[in-house]
């Protein structure tokens, strides 16, 4: 085939696909809202990609630490000159946005938060989608007793207030975890296990599982109570308190995902076509990922994008609580729990303080309304019951 | 005669729901020939249409087979199907037993391709097949010297695939970006196969619509679909649940039409569900009479229109409306299957009722050569 016969049969191939891209991108250029959200969220993806250069690091080592400027209580307004000569030095000649409490400076940290922002919104919600499509997919599909334990489990977490659980976890939830990476390998290949044994024994699926979870609990125990758990190739990870609380938010954040999608699965479950499926032969793992999950993601991936804005506002509220990120690391809704003592400053001029909490709490709004608009502009092109009205 | 390439012996079968235990299958026994068309014919609900999910054991909960034999003999070699782990029945379906589904709109997957659901089946049953004409289109390839840099590399992995489709290092492969991408000359191959049967299905311009989505395609259209991918690997057995009724008169008499066609060129045997006694005496060879979860009479279609035996067979055939005759139908309504009536199904609508009826079921009896009828009055 020469050059061109190929790039006919390409575009040929990618026809319907690309005439859909179309319609798609004429939706959202109809729907003004759509434009917006998606201005927005570039904008903050701009922001956070150019933070280096936008706010050039103070401490190279550790660009997310806010620069102090001095250690004066009272924060100052917006471009008042900066007086630590070391910052001068590397380039900082005014406060943009005025400094917070112990003289941080408030456009520096808004800037790498909005790096910060991204790294929960997006990190939380991939890892909770991740669990909740695992859950949700098994529960909702093979029913029965599997049904009824993952549910039951997802309830208990559901019935805890969110926020207060999620708080529980971060400090509860260890700052270093050490394992041995040879305990790992071996857990690791003992669960892939069955497929070998299935396939060398001749015996079923879940037979040869129930084989290898015997075969792993055996080793557990032989590992932990023989051998006393010994590190041969100890690997420690070690978690920043960011972490905990991006952990925390995922374990807490799921049961919503798992409970959606189950719902969905179960709608399609009955579909004609599933069945249809099985009389060709598919395996249960083809028909789950083919012909089950295209037909139920939507609604998940909308509620993704929604929730990618909430993530961060409750991490900003964790923070504000003092249990998020450490102190003077940039995070907007550290920023805030900065102002916390200067929201109101006394009888003459109420709010004189009035930068140290509007500009970090103006990021915050304008990010999630912006992830709000992008949501909802996800669910008019990608819903197929609103995408052609 | 013919020999049974289907058996299904005393197959019973429960749905435990709420309100009780459904019996919804009581000791259903069949035979198919092969070669011939079996239609099995029965109101709503007496169980047709789970006897065929059964045949290829798809039937989901609270459905349960509770006992019987499904003796399946393609070649000579019976096979109990009931007995057969799940992971050798996904070779048989699709492959040796497909299946026909009433609504063609709602048995095609709205997000993919009526191609890419043809595909997924070749790819799936017939994939020797498929390297085979792959390997022979690389080699005119390498004849007429049009090679890339990795025509060598397809070649050696569709030598591999021909000896052994379902290898592990082939799964492997497979899963691997790139690597995978001989994937795509089977599915070109494939593709075209697809092209091919729907041509078969006298689908007008094929070549368009593989690449169409179901909500493109009319009703008509849809169905042959469907009956392209059942017949894509040239099955034993058709099962046809209802294929027809939900299709307009006009494209009914065409799939009909077309189903009696390729029963011929594909399927060697078809069991054909409906409840239309029309389109039983246009299609098939044999009917099997449903009632209430058993089969209450088999035999040839003539025989069975010419002399019905059963009553409720009877009274089956006289309710068929007809212009100028007033309307007829059985009286009393379709009993609850939670709490069957003991002895024979039928016997609180029965005219012929006899005291036995209540207290015993009937066994099936030869009554005339080939004509099985489950009624005392033919002891």
């Amino acid at each position: 085939m020469d050059v061109r016969t190929r790039l006919r049969d390409f575009k040929a191939s990618i026809g319907p696909a690309w005439s859909e891209l179309k319609f798609t991108l004429r939706r959202i250029r109809k729907s003004p809202l759509s434009i917006v959200g998606i201005v927005i969220v570039m904008v903050y993806v701009i922001i956070a990609i150019s933070a280096p250069l936008l706010a050039p690091a103070v401490d190279p080592r550790d660009p997310y630490a806010i620069f102090h400027d001095g250690y004066g209580p009272i924060p100052r307004p917006p471009g008042s000159p900066v007086l630590d000569s070391y910052v001068i030095g590397r380039g900082w000649m005014a406060h943009y946005f005025g400094t917070a409490e112990g003289q941080l400076d408030i456009y520096y940290g808004c800037i790498w938060g909005t790096r910060t922002a991204f790294r929960i919104g997006v990190l939380v919600v991939v890892i909770s989608l991740l669990i909740g499509l695992l859950t949700g997919c098994l529960s909702g599909f093979y029913g029965g007793i599997i049904d009824e334990i993952l549910m039951r489990f997802t309830d208990v977490i559901l019935a805890f207030p969110g926020l207060i659980l999620a708080m529980a976890l971060v400090i509860a939830l260890p700052l270093s975890w050490s394992i041995d990476i040879g305990f790992l390998i071996l857990v690791i290949l003992i669960l892939f296990a069955p497929i070998l044994i299935g396939r060398f024994l001749k015996i079923g699926n879940i037979r040869a599982f129930m084989l290898s979870l015997l075969g792993l609990a055996t080793f557990a125990i032989l590992y932990g109570w023989v051998l006393g758990n010994p590190l041969i190739y100890p690997w420690t990870l070690n978690l920043t308190n960011l972490d905990k609380v991006l952990i925390a938010l995922a374990l807490v954040g799921w049961p919503s995902y798992a409970r959606v999608i189950r719902g969905e699965i179960l709608r399609v479950r009955q579909e004609d076509y599933i069945e249809a499926s099985k009389a060709v032969g598919c395996s249960d793992f083809r028909i789950i990922t083919r012909h089950v999950l295209p037909n139920s993601i939507y609604p998940i991936v909308i509620m993704a994008s929604l929730d990618i804005g909430s993530i961060v506002l409750t991490a900003a509220a964790l923070s504000f609580l003092g249990i998020g990120a450490p102190v003077g690391f940039a995070d907007w809704g550290q920023m805030i729990s900065f102002a916390r003592n200067w929201i109101w400053a006394g009888i003459e001029n109420p709010w004189k303080y009035w930068y140290t909490f509007t500009i970090p709490g103006l990021f915050i709004f304008i990010f999630v309304l912006g992830w709000n608009l992008l949501g909802d502009a996800f669910r008019d092109i990608l819903d197929p019951t609103l995408r052609r009205k | 005669m013919a020999e049974n390439i289907l058996e299904i012996d005393d197959l019973r079968l429960n749905f435990y729901t709420y309100e009780g235990v459904v019996e919804a299958l009581d000791g259903v026994n069949l035979r198919l020939k092969k070669g011939e068309t079996l239609g099995v014919v029965g109101e709503t609900g007496c169980g047709k249409s789970v006897t065929g999910l059964s045949v290829l054991v798809i039937v989901s909960p609270p459905g349960r087979i509770e006992g019987g034999k499904i003796l399946f003999n393609p070649k000579g070699k019976p096979v109990e199907l009931l007995a057969l782990n799940e992971a050798f029945l996904r070779k048989v379906r699709g492959r040796y037993i497909s299946m026909i589904f009433q609504d063609p709109r709602s048995a095609l997957n709205p997000v993919y391709t009526a191609g890419e659901q043809i595909i997924e089946v070749l790819l799936h049953h017939k994939k020797e097949e498929l390297a085979e004409r792959a390997l022979n289109r690389i080699d005119d390839e390498i004849k007429s010297g049009k090679t890339g840099f990795l025509t060598n590399y397809y070649k050696r992995i569709f030598q591999h695939m021909i000896k052994n489709p379902k290898a592990p290092s082939l799964q492997l492969l497979s899963k691997i970006p790139i690597i995978r991408r001989y994937n795509r000359i089977l599915k070109q191959e494939a593709k075209k196969e697809a092209v091919n049967i729907l041509r078969i299905m006298r689908m007008p311009d094929p070549q368009r619509v593989v690449d169409m989505y179901p909500h493109e395609l009319s009703g008509g259209m849809a169905q042959r679909v469907v009956i392209a991918m059942a017949l894509a690997c040239s099955p034993g057995i058709l099962i046809a649940d209802e294929p027809t009724t939900n299709l307009d008169v006009t494209v009914q008499l065409q799939i009909l039409q077309l189903i009696k066609e390729l029963k011929e060129k594909f399927a060697s045997s078809v069991i054909y569900i409906t409840h239309d006694m029309g389109v039983v005496a246009e299609m098939c060879d044999r009917v099997a009479v449903m009632y209430a979860g058993s089969v209450i009479e088999i035999g040839e279609v003539l025989e069975i229109f010419k002399k019905p035996l059963h009553p409720y067979t009877q009274g089956l055939l006289e309710s068929i409306p007809r212009p100028g005759f007033p309307f007829k139908s059985i009286e009393g309504t379709v009993p609850s299957l939670i709490s069957p009536p003991k002895g024979c199904r039928f016997h609180n609508r029965c005219p012929y009722a006899m005291d036995i009826c209540t207290k015993v079921k009937p066994e099936m009896v030869e009554a005339e050569k080939g004509h099985f009828v489950q009624c005392f009055l033919y002891r």
